[in-house]
Formats: structure tokens, C-alpha cells, sequence
């Protein structure tokens, strides 16, 4: 989400079941708006199965909606109504996400095609130690507790800042 | 349950601070079912670099980092050539009492650069420029820490290719690949079966100098013609097709 030439990278480990991976969500949201095409955002599943019975599931449905060009839309939904997770159908919520063909969807969340990806994302969780969700990689620099909202913005405008620095000195 | 603060020099007005903030706003999911409040600074890193300040990754903090590296690869030179008679990190020794020597100084250096990665994170070349990256990533290339190794390869997904040294990321790659018994991606790993090298297993072989070229690497045989020049044993490019 957001373009990879953007100044700060940020990796976000996940689980769309998790409350405060919503308030993240709804903050990294915020963060974007304010500095349009200066942040992407990259997200990664963390399913913590053990407590969240539909997360992994969730993952599997937001990387097949992803595969037809939907996957911020969805993802947004899912932690929007997080509370109906496991209550109403993926399809359900690949509708209210506009996931363009439905029946293609289906047979993606049947094929469970997207499993790897899943997998291969918990797994560089697992590489990274992380005890919990969400956890945030900011331009590679993992943060083990995570930032305030205020640190965020602060991260973003000093990484602004120094490409704009950086940029200057190459020109002089 | 929450993770217990760790005490002394850990427990300062900005560690109280951040924790006062968490508890009110942040109440993540443990992934071992464990809420996770305790806030890390390591130990034998330089305190600014652990700073809320530091987390915005200030110009200060870049140039603390590169000449820490710089600092680091001078001893590391110094050493080599003082006692090993090596020239730079990560390269083979000849007898054993050197490359005895040469282990020693990887795990020393992985040390070093692990917990620059932990206050810092991935050197990347536009922050730290191109020595001071290009070592740490030398050094993670060599470490004989495999965790180290997949978490810098975990932290450097979403990064410009641009901002790594993409020769050494290929390389990091495809050495954990190997080592996890999977076939290597860009061919930057041999393997010495008599006296020739040959090249570990490759993934989908006819379209390797397109990956090698996404990633940023010259065609193979270029690579294989350069490795030639200085390999003190014969390479052996293109692999052998097997006969069943």
C-alpha cells in the first residue's frame, strides 16, 4: 500500500482479530493521510490462531481479495468490523469491499492458495522474536514495543526531513 | 501477564513515560498469548541511541552508526591483517589456526552489528553510505548467528534495493536458503566437491539472470567470470544437467 519510493517503509505485523492492530490500523491510516505519498505500508499476518480462531482465515480472505487489486479495501473492512469476523461469510465482506469477481474469490479462499504467504509471513515473525501484534518495522529498524502516535509522526517528518537534507547535499 | 520490567539503567523517565502511554492506548496481542509491556533498550548500546529521539532516526544517529561501523571495520582490518593475515572480513583463511582466529572475529563483529541492528536498525547505504553498509552486511554474511541472519533478511523486506547492498542481500538469501536445504535464487552459493566449485542447486535455472537482474546483479556468467579471476580452484559454469 503506497508506493515502495516512499520515504518511510513501514512494515506492519498483524492479526485482524487483535483490538489494537484495529488502532493501529486506523493510526497508520491517519499517518498516511497526512503525508500523501511519503509512507507506504506493508502489511504482515501474525494470525495468533491460539486466541484468534478466524484470524488465519482473514489473512488468507485479505490476500485473495488482494490478488484482484482489493486488498487495502478489504483489510480495512475486516478491522473496521472486526467484532462480525467469524459471524459473516468472507464473501459477505468481499461485497462490501467491492472485490470485483466473487465466484474467482471463492475458489482463491477454497484453494488456499495463499497459505504460504501466510506462513512465510509468521515465520519472519518468528525470525524477528516478536511477542506481539502489532509490531512495526520502520525503514528496517524493528521497534519492540510499539511507537505512539506522536512518535509515529515524529519518525515520518525527521525521515522527511533528512531525505529532503540528503537531497539537498547532492545538489550542492 | 506482563513481561517484567527489566531494572537499572533500563528503567528510565522515558522508559516510565513510554509505559505510562502504553498502558493507556496499547494493549497489544501477545503471539505466545502473552501481553507484552516491557520496553527494550539493549544494554550495550549507547544510550541516545535508544532515546525516543533516536527512535525518529535523526542525521545523529546515521553518523553515530557509521562510525561505529567505520570504527568496527578498522579493527576488524587491523586484526585480520595483524594476526590472520587477512585483509577484510569474511574471507576464507588458509590454515586452520587462522580461520580459528577468523571465527572468533565473525562472532565478535556479529555481536557488535546485531545490537546496531537492534538500537538502529538495517544499515542501509543512503544512511550510513556504501563502506559502512556494505561491511555490515559482510559481517551478517558471515556471522555464524543463523537467527541473526534471518532477521536482518526479515527486517530488509519492503526496503529499496537500491538503499542494500544488493550483492550481499543476494547472497544472504540464498545462503539461508541452502543452509534450510531449498534450492538458491540467485547462484551466489558453490559448493567444492573435489577440486572444482559448483554451484549449489538453482531454482528455475532458465530464468535465473532475470532474477538476477531484478535484484539488481550482473548476468550470471559475468559473476561466475569475475569469481574465476580470483578462485584459486576451477568454477564450474554452467551447472552439469543431470541424467536420471
Amino acid at each position: 500500500m503506497g508506493s515502495s519510493a516512499s520515504t518511510v517503509i513501514i512494515v506492519e505485523f498483524a492479526d485482524y482479530q487483535c483490538p489494537a492492530c484495529q488502532a493501529m490500523n486506523h493510526e497508520l491510516h491517519e499517518l498516511r493521510s497526512r503525508y500523501p505519498g511519503r509512507v507506504a505500508l506493508i502489511y504482515r499476518h501474525v494470525p495468533i490462531t491460539s486466541i484468534h480462531p478466524y484470524a488465519w482465515a482473514a489473512a488468507i480472505a485479505a490476500e485473495c481479495a488482494g490478488a484482484q487489486g482489493a486488498f487495502e479495501p478489504y483489510s480495512d473492512l475486516l478491522f473496521a468490523s472486526q467484532d462480525s469476523i467469524g459471524a459473516i461469510s468472507w464473501l459477505r465482506f468481499a461485497r462490501e469491499a467491492r472485490v470485483p469477481d466473487e465466484p474467482h474469490f471463492e475458489s482463491c479462499i477454497k484453494s488456499r492458495q495463499y497459505n504460504s504467504r501466510v506462513e512465510t509471513d509468521a515465520r519472519a515473525a518468528q525470525d524477528l522474536k516478536i511477542e506481539g501484534t502489532p509490531t512495526l518495522v520502520i525503514n528496517g529498524w524493528l521497534f519492540p514495543q510499539m511507537p505512539t502516535p506522536a512518535e509515529l509522526d515524529s519518525i515520518v517528518r525527521s525521515s522527511i526531513a533528512r531525505e529532503s537534507d540528503s537531497t539537498h547535499s547532492k545538489d550542492t | 501477564m506482563s513481561k517484567p520490567l527489566e531494572s537499572g539503567a533500563r528503567n528510565t523517565r522515558a522508559t516510565r513515560a513510554r509505559l505510562r502511554v502504553m498502558s493507556t492506548i496499547q494493549q497489544g496481542c501477545g503471539v505466545a498469548s502473552v501481553l507484552v509491556l516491557a520496553v527494550i533498550c539493549p544494554i550495550a548500546v549507547a544510550a541516545p541511541l535508544c532515546s525516543a529521539s533516536a527512535q525518529s532516526g535523526s542525521r545523529l544517529a546515521d553518523s553515530a552508526v557509521a562510525r561505529q561501523l567505520g570504527d568496527l571495520e578498522a579493527a576488524d582490518r587491523a586484526k585480520r591483517s595483524a594476526t590472520l593475515g587477512q585483509g577484510s572480513s569474511g574471507f576464507p583463511t588458509a590454515n586452520g589456526a587462522s580461520q580459528s582466529g577468523a571465527r572468533s572475529l565473525d562472532s565478535a563483529n556479529a555481536v557488535a552489528v546485531d545490537r546496531i541492528i537492534a538500537a538502529y536498525g538495517v544499515p542501509r547505504i543512503s544512511h550510513v553510505g556504501q563502506p559502512a553498509a556494505e561491511f555490515a552486511w559482510r559481517v551478517i554474511l558471515a556471522s555464524p548467528n543463523p537467527d541473526l541472519q534471518r532477521r536482518v533478511l526479515a527486517l530488509s523486506v519492503g526496503l529499496p534495493r537500491a538503499d542494500l547492498p544488493v550483492d550481499e542481500l543476494a547472497q544472504l538469501t540464498d545462503q539461508i536458503l541452502v543452509r534450510e536445504g531449498h534450492a538458491q535464487r540467485y547462484g551466489t552459493q558453490f559448493v567444492l566437491i573435489g577440486d572444482r566449485l559448483y554451484t549449489s542447486p538453482i531454482e528455475d535455472l532458465s530464468h535465473l539472470d532475470e532474477r538476477r537482474k531484478l535484484a539488481g546483479l550482473s548476468p550470471m556468467l559475468v559473476y561466475v567470470e569475475k569469481l574465476r579471476s580470483t578462485s584459486p580452484v576451477p568454477i564450474v559454469w554452467p551447472p552439469r544437467q543431470e541424467s536420471n
